[in-house]
This record gives C-alpha cells, sequence and structure tokens, in this order.
C-alpha cells in the first residue's frame, strides 16, 4: 500500500501537470484565433499589395478600402457589414461549389444529374426541363405534392395552383429575360446566409429564437440591406430527395428606395392606387425566406412559388442591385407588377 | 517567489475550494427533505425530484396530497406532478386520495388530467371503476374524459376492449382519438379489430405512432381497406399517415391499392400507384403501364417514374404497344420510359411516331437521343426543319447527343436558328 505523503505528493504532481496543459493549450488557441481574424486580403486596385483587415468579430473605425461583396484573387469573398455603433465588419462569405453546408453536411453543388445545362451554364435547357420526370429521384408529382401548403410545409413551397416545373420554368424565364444566371442570384442570399452561420457560431445562438441585433445593415453593390433573421429549433424538411435538409431560419430581407426609384417607380405604375403601388413596391424590395432557399435557388433554379417565403429573382436582382430599376423596368415594360404576381402554373 | 510557483499555489488553493464545494453540495443533496423534492416539482429538474420522492415513498404521501390539493391557477405543474408522483408510490393512501381528487368537480382540468393517469398508473379495481365512470359520466370536462379513456389501456380485458369500442363511436373527436391510441396500446387481435372498425368512422388517430404500429401487426384485408378509405381525408397529415402504414404493410396491400387505382379521387390514385411502384415488384408493372392512361398527370407522372426505376424489360411491350395510344400524353409518357431504360428494340417505333409529327413526336425524338440511335438521324434532321418549335428542339437535343457526321453537318444549318435554344444545342454539338 502506499503511503498517505505519496498518495498527496502524486495528486499534486497530476493537478500540476494539469495545469501547464491547460494553460499550454489555451495559449495555443487564443494565438490561432487571433491569427484567422486577421486577414491579408489583395488590395482591389493594386493586386500585388494586400492590406491587413480584421476579420468579425472585430470592427473597424472606417469603411474598408474593399467593395461589398469582395471577391479576391484567391477566390475569398468578403462582405462589409455595417454595426449599430457605425462601425464596420467583414465577414467572410466565400461561396465554393462541392463545400458542406453546415449543419446539413449537404454539398452545395448543382444538380448536374437532373439538369445538366444548368450546371454547365447557369440557366435551364426549357427541352430538358419539357422532358424531366423527376428530380433528385422523385417524381415531380410528389415533389409537388409535399410542396403545397399544409403539407411540409404549412405555407407551402407552392401555391395550390402551381406545380414545381412550371415554377422552375417561369423563373428560369424570368431570369432568363433579366441577363443573368441562377448562379447569380443565389450567391448574394448565400452570402448572407454565410454571414449569418458566422454570426450565429459566434454568439452560439443556433438554436433560440433570436433576432439580428449587432448588425445594422450589410453593404452589398452599393445598396444598404437591412437583415432580420429568427433562428429556430428547425424542423422543416424538404421537398426534394437531397439530404437531411432541416430548415431553421426565418429571414427577411430589405432595403429601402432612395429617392429617384420612388419617383420612377410613381410616374410608371400611376395606373395603380396607392395601395397597390404599395404592395407592389414591397414586393420588390422586400423578402421573406427560409435558408434552404438560396440552396434550392444554386441547385436547381426554384425560388418557390407564390407563397410568403418566394425569393423573387426580380427582387433579388433590384434588392441586391444586380439590375437597376431602370434595366429591371426595360426587361418587362410597364408589366412588373404582373411578373410579380402571377402564379406559374401549367396553363402558362 | 516567481511568477509559476504563485500560478501553482493558487491552482492548488484552487483545487482544494472546489473539492470543498463538491463536499458541501453532497452532504447537501443527502440532507434533503421532502418538502425541498416537492418544491423542486415546480422546476426544471423536476424528473430527479419525482425520482426521489417515489424511492421515499409513504413517508411522503401525505405532503403530496397537500401539493396536490393545493389551489392553483394556471397550467399547476406542481400540483399535476404531486399527484404524478402519488400514482407512482401507488400506496392505499396516495390511491383514496387521488380518488378523492378525481371526484372533486372544482379541481383545475390539468390537475384533474393527471389524476386520471396517475390512477391508471396503480392500476386497481377501484381505480379504474373510477375511471370508467369518469369515461361515461358526459357532464364532466371532455378533455378530463379523453385522458381516463386512455388510461383504460392500463386495464387490459374484454370489457375495456368493449367500453373503448364504443368510446371510438362516440362522435367526439379527443374522446375516440384517445380510445383509438387505447386500443393500439393493448394491442390484442380483438382490441386491434376493435381499432379498425372505429377508424371506419374516424380516421385521425392513425397520426398517432402506436396506432400505426398496431396496424402493421394486423395487416388483414379490412385494416388495409380502412387505410386506403382513410388515403380520402382532407388533412394531410392522416392522408400521409394512412400511406406510411400501407407502405410498411406492404404487399398484403397490393389489393387494396389496386382497387384504389378506380377511384374518382386523383389524389387516392395517385397514393395507391406511388405505393404499388414502392413495393418494386414486377407484379405491378400491369398496373403501372396501365397507370399511364390515366386522366390526372400525377398519376401519369408517378407511374412512369417507377416504371423507369423498376427498368424491367418486361415492360418494354406493353409499352410499345402504347406508343400508338389515342391520348398523346400517354404515347409521351411511353416514350420517354422507353429512353430511360435504353430499351433499343423501340427504335423503329420511336423514328415512326416522330415521322408522323404528333403531339408527343418530340418525346419521341427525346427518346431516341438517349438512345444514341444513329438510324434516326434523318428523321431527327427533319425534325429540325419543321415548323413545330418542340420539335425542332428536341430534334437539335438528340442530335447532340448523337454524335456522327451526318448530325454535325445538319447542325452547323441549325445554329442560326431562329430560336436561341436549337442555337445553343446545335453550338454544345459542335464544339465537342
Amino acid at each position: 500500500m502506499i503511503s498517505r505523503w505519496t498518495f498527496n505528493v502524486c495528486l499534486l504532481l497530476c493537478v500540476f501537470s494539469c495545469y501547464i496543459f491547460c494553460f499550454n493549450s489555451l495559449g495555443n488557441t487564443s494565438q490561432t484565433r487571433l491569427k484567422q481574424r486577421i486577414q491579408a486580403i489583395a488590395h482591389p486596385a493594386q493586386p500585388n499589395n494586400s492590406i491587413d483587415l480584421p476579420l468579425y468579430p472585430d470592427t473597424l473605425e472606417g469603411k474598408p478600402e474593399i467593395p461589398s461583396p469582395y471577391r479576391a484573387e484567391n477566390g475569398m469573398e468578403y462582405l462589409t457589414v455595417v454595426t449599430d455603433a457605425s462601425k464596420y465588419s467583414l465577414f467572410p462569405v466565400t461561396v465554393k461549389s462541392g463545400e458542406s453546408i453546415e449543419p446539413w453536411n449537404v454539398p452545395l453543388e448543382i444538380d448536374a444529374t437532373d439538369f445538366p445545362t444548368l450546371a454547365k451554364i447557369g440557366l435551364h435547357s426549357e427541352i430538358e426541363l419539357d422532358a424531366a420526370q423527376r428530380i433528385t429521384g422523385r417524381s415531380i408529382a410528389e415533389i409537388t405534392e409535399l410542396g403545397r401548403p399544409g403539407r411540409l410545409s404549412s405555407s407551402g413551397f407552392l401555391c395550390e395552383d402551381e406545380d414545381v416545373m412550371s415554377v422552375i420554368k417561369g423563373d428560369n424565364r424570368l431570369v432568363k429575360k433579366l441577363g443573368l444566371n441562377h448562379l447569380q442570384t443565389a450567391t448574394p442570399l448565400i452570402h448572407l446566409c454565410h454571414m449569418i452561420r458566422c454570426y450565429s457560431n459566434h454568439h452560439h445562438s443556433r438554436t433560440h429564437i433570436h433576432t439580428w441585433k449587432d448588425q445594422s445593415y450589410i453593404l452589398y453593390n452599393g445598396k444598404k440591406i437591412f437583415l432580420e433573421v429568427t433562428l429556430t429549433k428547425g424542423g422543416q424538411k424538404s421537398i426534394f430527395n437531397d439530404g437531411d435538409l432541416d430548415g431553421a431560419w426565418g429571414i427577411k430581407i430589405w432595403r429601402d428606395l432612395d429617392t429617384n426609384e420612388t419617383k420612377f417607380l410613381t410616374e410608371r405604375y400611376n395606373r395603380l392606387d396607392e395601395n397597390q403601388r404599395k404592395s407592389f413596391v414591397q414586393k420588390l424590395s422586400q423578402m421573406m425566406l427560409g435558408e434552404i432557399v438560396p440552396f434550392y435557388i444554386y441547385r436547381y433554379g426554384f425560388y418557390e412559388g407564390h407563397t410568403g417565403w418566394r425569393a423573387d429573382p426580380i427582387a433579388i436582382a433590384f434588392i441586391f442591385g444586380l439590375k437597376s430599376i431602370g434595366e429591371i423596368e426595360n426587361t418587362f415594360p410597364g408589366k412588373l407588377d404582373y411578373e410579380l404576381y402571377r402564379h406559374f402554373t401549367n396553363e402558362n | 517567489m516567481r511568477k509559476v510557483h504563485l500560478r501553482f499555489m493558487y491552482t492548488i488553493i484552487l483545487f482544494i475550494a472546489v473539492m470543498d464545494g463538491y463536499a458541501s453540495e453532497n452532504h447537501a443533496a443527502k440532507t434533503k427533505t421532502i418538502p425541498s423534492y416537492i418544491e423542486a416539482l415546480n422546476t426544471r429538474d423536476w424528473d430527479g425530484a419525482m425520482d426521489a420522492l417515489e424511492k421515499i415513498g409513504a413517508p411522503a404521501v401525505d405532503q403530496l396530497i397537500t401539493a396536490m390539493n393545493e389551489p392553483s391557477d394556471g397550467s399547476a405543474w406542481k400540483q399535476r406532478r404531486a399527484a404524478q408522483a402519488l400514482g407512482k408510490i401507488g400506496s392505499q393512501k396516495a390511491e383514496n386520495a387521488l380518488l378523492t381528487a378525481l371526484a372533486n368537480e372544482r379541481m383545475n382540468s390539468h390537475i384533474h388530467r393527471s389524476v386520471a393517469k396517475a390512477l391508471g398508473n396503480i392500476g386497481s379495481s377501484d381505480a379504474r371503476d373510477a375511471l370508467v365512470k369518469t369515461c361515461q359520466d358526459r357532464s364532466k370536462n371532455i378533455n378530463l374524459r379523453a385522458t381516463a379513456v386512455y388510461t383504460l389501456a392500463n386495464f387490459p380485458s374484454k370489457k375495456t376492449v368493449e367500453l373503448l369500442t364504443e368510446a371510438m363511436k362516440s362522435g367526439e373527436m379527443p374522446i375516440q382519438y384517445r380510445a383509438g391510441e387505447a386500443l393500439a396500446e393493448i394491442g390484442s387481435s380483438e382490441a386491434v379489430e376493435a381499432l379498425v372498425d372505429g377508424l371506419k368512422i374516424n380516421p385521425t388517430c392513425i397520426f398517432d405512432e402506436a396506432v400505426r404500429e398496431a396496424l402493421v401487426n394486423l395487416p388483414t384485408e379490412e385494416t388495409c381497406d380502412v387505410l386506403v378509405s382513410a388515403l380520402h381525408s382532407e388533412r394531410w397529415t392522416v392522408r400521409w399517415s394512412s400511406a406510411e402504414t400501407l407502405e410498411r404493410i406492404g404487399e398484403p396491400a397490393a389489393i387494396a391499392l389496386m382497387k384504389a387505382l378506380k377511384d374518382s379521387d386523383s389524389l387516392v390514385r395517385w397514393n395507391a400507384i406511388r405505393l404499388l411502384g414502392n413495393l418494386q415488384s414486377n407484379r405491378m408493372i400491369t398496373s403501372l403501364v396501365e397507370a399511364l392512361r390515366d386522366d390526372h398527370w400525377m398519376v401519369r407522372n408517378e407511374a412512369a417514374v417507377h416504371l423507369v426505376r423498376l427498368n424491367s424489360m418486361d415492360a418494354v411491350d406493353p409499352l410499345m404497344k402504347m406508343l400508338k395510344d389515342d391520348n398523346f400524353k400517354t404515347c409521351e409518357k411511353a416514350a420517354w420510359i422507353l429512353g430511360e431504360i435504353g430499351a433499343k428494340e423501340a427504335e423503329n417505333r420511336l423514328i415512326v411516331m416522330l415521322q408522323e409529327k404528333g403531339p408527343s413526336a418530340w418525346m419521341a425524338a427525346i427518346s431516341l437521343g438517349k438512345l444514341r440511335s444513329e438510324k434516326s438521324v434523318e428523321r431527327l434532321v427533319d425534325g429540325l426543319k419543321g415548323h413545330n418549335l418542340q420539335i425542332r428542339r428536341a430534334s437539335a437535343w438528340a442530335l447532340a447527343q448523337i454524335i456522327s457526321d451526318e448530325s454535325r453537318f445538319a447542325l452547323k444549318g441549325a445554329s442560326c436558328d431562329e430560336d436561341e435554344e436549337v442555337r445553343f444545342w446545335a453550338d454544345m454539338a459542335l464544339v465537342k
């Protein structure tokens, strides 16, 4: 039997070893964190020179010398956010094809099996859509049934009179007319989702109902984008057979119209009464979506039907400054309200 | 003293302090009193307190009775859990107190339901009689009666099954739902037969997992008919639960599902064909092929996808015959399946279909492209030169899949077609 004295000495030695181990690991972790926070980003005007910019949660007093969003030469992408205290934060928001989307562990990639042309050029081929009878191995009928109101979602992914192929086809035409492709329309939304993920990981608030508080607005192509996010425990399943997607966020995105935009729309749409115009402007400049939608747009070119959770491509183009209001109006002269409201049904 | 040594000393002091704290906590835990456990029933850690009270047993009964009878409004967690603890202890004194509480008309409805559950746990004949009386007394709160109905599952007997069968016919939704759950919990063949009978009147309780499990374990023809009938429900959860149960039953459900293919409701037919398809059996080919003639697009689409999934050569002959069907939508689906499963023997029929330029000719072109049919190039080139936009697009797409000198030559001409999509496929083929 060991003596009491030997036991005490051993105990003290154990405590001391634990102390040394913990001290060293803590030190290493904080050093790594410090290194990760500061990124050397290639200067947009002088690519050979790099500028050291701190990433979120660190802030900058002045506006960083890079546009927002900014894609550096090494492919890294950053978004500038203005905080309530009028400081600037940089979020890493790189959109990388094939990367795993957390927490689903499902890769962000285009569904090349069902839509080879979408994978090649970012837009669907109409004849491929006409001939498609299934997506992700699931029949169009089953996807449509699951997507209707009161099934997997109480509001639905589609309206009762819509079907999934008509919606994909209708939106493909809209995006094509706008001179964009589905990757371009999905990217701003994926940027925002990456930013929210970064924010919620930092605040450990993945499973709490929560509203976006710290950030005042996001800069995107010179526009001020406002955001309100509700993080819940999840439960929203996907209508496609595409892995264990589990939607948990409600994301409200909007931006205010500037004076010229307001004047332009008032003049062009003077046939609408005040309430109609108000509702039309809201449709154009505001949207509510779940975090599965950017993934759907990227993967299938699916923006959801005309429910309250649709990410309309026209609204995306307008809110994120992908197209000016003049360009959008020229694409659908005098019919912008009609294009925002009309349902995509088999008869269209 | 060096800084490191000081840190070391601090660590030792901290360690001793923590150990001391742990020891005090441990001591406190051992000396916790019954009132403190009862108070803990009102907190998030109530389950630990409940276990402790159950272990204490008879000495805790008086104080638990007082806690259960404390006046309360709102959710009354402490009172409800006190009732539950009494049920777990199950002494005569506890049972008497619960029986008195059940008879108390002025008791909070939440506590009343916990009392009923607790009596169900005790399982004595007195408890049973009191619960049966509560079930049958229509002057009582309906939720209390429904809970009492459910607790009857703790007294499995012929008499109980009869009572629950009556409850299933009561016309009161919560009562019917809970009676269904209780019959499923009992799980005997008589109970499940009674459950199936009850489901004919109200299928809502199919949503309950225990009910579904019980039905899967007794997959009679009647059970399957009842489940198919529930596919008519206006509620998606009921339809979904019935379909899921039929899927779990598998082959024994096939006859009922085949009958459902003649139903007037397209959603029932769609669900039936989906479930028959999921059986993945060659015996279903005739039904699946026949479903391609259905009036509704969802049924046709589902049948087509399942026929491709089966990938059986047994389907080729009937599908080839279908290419001449009067309904062009049926022809379209048949052509699509033949292309998807790579049925080379259908090549000539598809070429004829394309040549006839009917409304489904475009799908024949697509399938010929999937079959990489060099024989069809001449016809596809004709299609490319025609006026029908969809046939032109499909022919361009097909020619882009069949790389031959002839197809390249034809596509060169198409690269200045007025339609963007035709030009796109021509360009895609020419850069290959």
